[in-house]
């Protein structure tokens, strides 16, 4: 479960502002805004790497607001692999992160399996391989910890159907695991497959006041709700 | 072990650097090969040059014509030169001892000497210094790939760790790279006859040292412009421009100043005519004794003798004093060099080069102490042939090797302040680029 209170970010909170929120267990929760710095901001304080001016940030109930590690699986979105243009090959690469836990590694090779992709598949290099592959292991290695709570920054955007629906039945199957899945985005049709509950930012503000939740929101008028709160 | 696997597969399994590392082995071989031509060369010289100096003895009729000839004195190069064959303060010199005021130190360009010219890193020490850091500071801005990837990796371990195991692994193979360089052209210098001594050792083992140093130092540099840089393209920008700026700028910028401070020595024909006036005077006044005693010639030989003491006693020593004197300033102005150049990597590498070579300043300053030293000794045996023993035959002052001057490799005074200064300089660029990087990842 990952909850946030009074989450202020900015000059006068001009990025995110008195945000509050709560994503329980087994559910998937949709934030959807149109600035993109405002959906990056978020994730990074939720990775850890942000230090916030206010509020709070609960984890399992645990406070981690000061914490670096705050126990939360982190995906962000990838448009390329320059900057993992590495001479190593996907194989090297998952062999460095897991080091030499078994357990991590078997972790990244099941949910590659997945994504139809072997072990045999991996020894290509980095720099040489699709972006579709990479994302693959870039996913698995960022699920591979099995935390209870999951945040992901845009990481479908369309590129490719088949990947987008094998990592739409990953999120359902750890949404069956109860893992509290917050998913960042700035695509209201994407969210419409996926989301449990839903809220929008605009200005930096959490909108509505409760979030839609998702039987409402098929039954709302999707480009009423984009100018409302996204235009 | 982690790390250590995972840089060398980072380093070697890309195309660039094998090819390079490659292409530097090569062109290592290549120079070695010249600087151990050029050594035999030398050794060929040497030969000459002492059966040259034993016929010459033989020609002269008296001790007059030996006293006002003399003979030549060679500097002797070490084996270690081979190395440096570009890289040393001058090449094979050579000095003219004799009873005359001036002192002689020069380089023959006469006949196929014209073709031993210098040129600027065209040898080993060269190749390190010039590639060697070009290299190094490309590699150092490789040790993180991106900002992104670095958070991506952080999602397993911390910063302090991935940032410094990472570094030091790469550290730990890029120096491999060079020891396995230096452990080549050793072994094929021995392979080559070229017999360097148990001795030379603790001179190449320095040196070693202080080159790894010196590269480790431009590796740290090149990550911090990376960090600096923010990651972005630029860097390599930066990296060229902060490495060309080490290699070629700052040390024409110390050389032009420390010949603007040569400048100030007093000059050679100051000094010579100084000298010359000296032994005129005192020319002068002996003839005037002399033509006085002209009815009686068996009162010359006493006066004569009398005269050759004297001058021996007092003006020669006085113009040994104006040799010591510009020696001293000399000397002076090498320690001032030598002090400047602890303060930047670049410039010190050429001094620790300069000296372990073995034709350096302090090798010079060997040579030139040995020169005035044999002069003073070549007199004592003039006078003693010439006067008082009166000898008809003549009879070599050079009985064994004297005309020979063994280059001695030196390890500068100021080494250990070296190795302690550029190690502060890797520490400090290390904890710059550490810090920075945090400030990066994890922003306020």
């Amino acid at each position: 479960m990952i909850k946030i209170e009074h989450l202020e970010y900015g000059e006068n909170g001009s990025l995110l502002n008195d945000l509050n929120m709560g994503i329980e267990n087994g559910e998937i929760y949709c934030l959807i805004c149109k600035e993109e710095q405002c959906l990056e901001t978020l994730f990074e304080i939720l990775e850890g790497f942000r230090k916030i001016n206010k509020g709070k940030i609960f984890v399992d109930s645990n406070d981690v607001t000061e914490s670096e590690k705050k126990y939360i699986s982190s995906v962000n979105h990838i448009e390329d692999i320059g900057d993992f243009e590495i001479e190593v090959t996907l194989n090297n690469f998952i062999d460095y992160i897991c080091g030499n836990n078994i357990n991590l590694k078997n972790r990244v090779l099941e949910i590659l399996f997945q994504f139809n992709l072997f072990e045999k598949d991996l020894n290509i290099k980095i720099k040489n391989s699709n972006l579709i592959d990479f994302k693959a292991v870039y996913l698995a290695i960022s699920l591979m910890n099995d935390e209870n709570n999951i945040v992901i920054n845009d990481f479908i955007r369309g590129e490719d159907k088949e990947f987008e629906l094998k990592f739409n039945i990953l999120l359902e199957e750890m949404k069956q695991k109860d893992k509290a899945i917050l998913y960042l985005t700035g695509n209201i049709f994407y969210v419409y497959n996926i989301a449990d509950r839903v809220s929008f930012i605009k200005n930096g503000s959490l909108m509505p006041a409760e979030p839609i939740i998702s039987e409402h929101l098929k039954e709302m008028d999707m480009m009423a709700l984009y100018r409302k709160y996204l235009n | 072990m982690r790390f250590l696997r995972y840089e060398f597969l980072r380093i070697f399994r890309d195309k660039k650097v094998n090819l390079f590392v490659i292409f530097l082995f090569v062109l290592s071989l290549y120079y070695i090969s010249v600087g151990i031509s050029e050594y035999m060369g030398f050794l060929n010289k040497k030969e000459n040059f002492i059966a040259y100096e034993k016929q010459k003895v033989k020609q002269y009729t008296n001790y007059t014509q030996y006293g006002g000839y003399g003979f030549r004195v060679l500097y002797e190069l070490s084996p270690v030169t081979v190395f440096f064959t570009n890289s040393t303060v001058f090449k094979d010199i050579e000095s003219n001892v004799d009873t005359l005021e001036i002192l002689k130190i020069y380089h023959s360009f006469k006949g196929k000497n014209l073709f031993t010219q210098k040129g600027s890193f065209k040898d080993f020490s060269g190749i390190v210094f010039l590639f060697g850091s070009l290299f190094m500071i490309y590699m150092g801005a490789g040790v993180i790939e991106s900002k992104n990837y670095m958070r991506f990796v952080l999602k397993q371990m911390d910063l302090k760790r991935v940032f410094f195991k990472a570094l030091f692994s790469r550290l730990f193979w890029l120096n491999m790279i060079f020891v396995l360089l230096f452990e080549f052209v050793y072994f094929f210098t021995l392979i080559k006859g070229i017999s360097l001594h148990v001795q030379n050792i603790p001179y190449i083992l320095p040196f070693l040292l202080y080159t790894l140093l010196f590269l480790n130092f431009f590796f740290c540099i090149g990550s911090l412009i990376k960090v600096l840089s923010k990651f972005e393209m630029i860097t390599y920008m930066w990296v060229f421009l902060f490495w060309f700026v080490s290699i070629f700028l700052i040390p024409e910028i110390n050389r032009v100043y420390l010949f603007n401070e040569s400048q100030k020595l007093p000059t050679n024909e100051k000094i010579n005519i100084k000298k010359l006036k000296t032994l005129m005077d005192f020319e002068k006044r002996g003839l005037e004794l002399l033509l006085k005693k002209k009815d009686s010639l068996t009162k010359i030989q006493p006066i004569n003798i009398k005269l050759a003491k004297e001058y021996r006693k007092n003006e020669f020593m006085l113009n040994v004093s104006r040799e010591m004197m510009l020696r001293k300033k000399l000397r002076n102005l090498i320690n001032y060099y030598e002090k400047s150049s602890l303060l930047y990597p670049s410039l010190y590498y050429s001094f620790v080069s300069h000296e372990i070579s073995g034709q350096g300043f302090y090798g010079y300053l060997g040579f030139y102490d040995y020169i005035i030293n044999l002069r003073r000794e070549f007199l004592e045996y003039y006078i003693q042939k010439m006067y008082i023993k009166r000898s008809q035959k003549i009879e070599p002052f050079v009985k064994h090797n004297e005309n020979i001057f063994g280059a001695k490799n030196h390890l500068p005074e100021t080494y250990l302040y070296g190795i302690l200064i550029i190690m502060c300089y890797c520490i400090i660029l290390i904890g710059i680029s550490y810090f920075r990087l945090r400030n990066l990842i994890y922003k306020k």
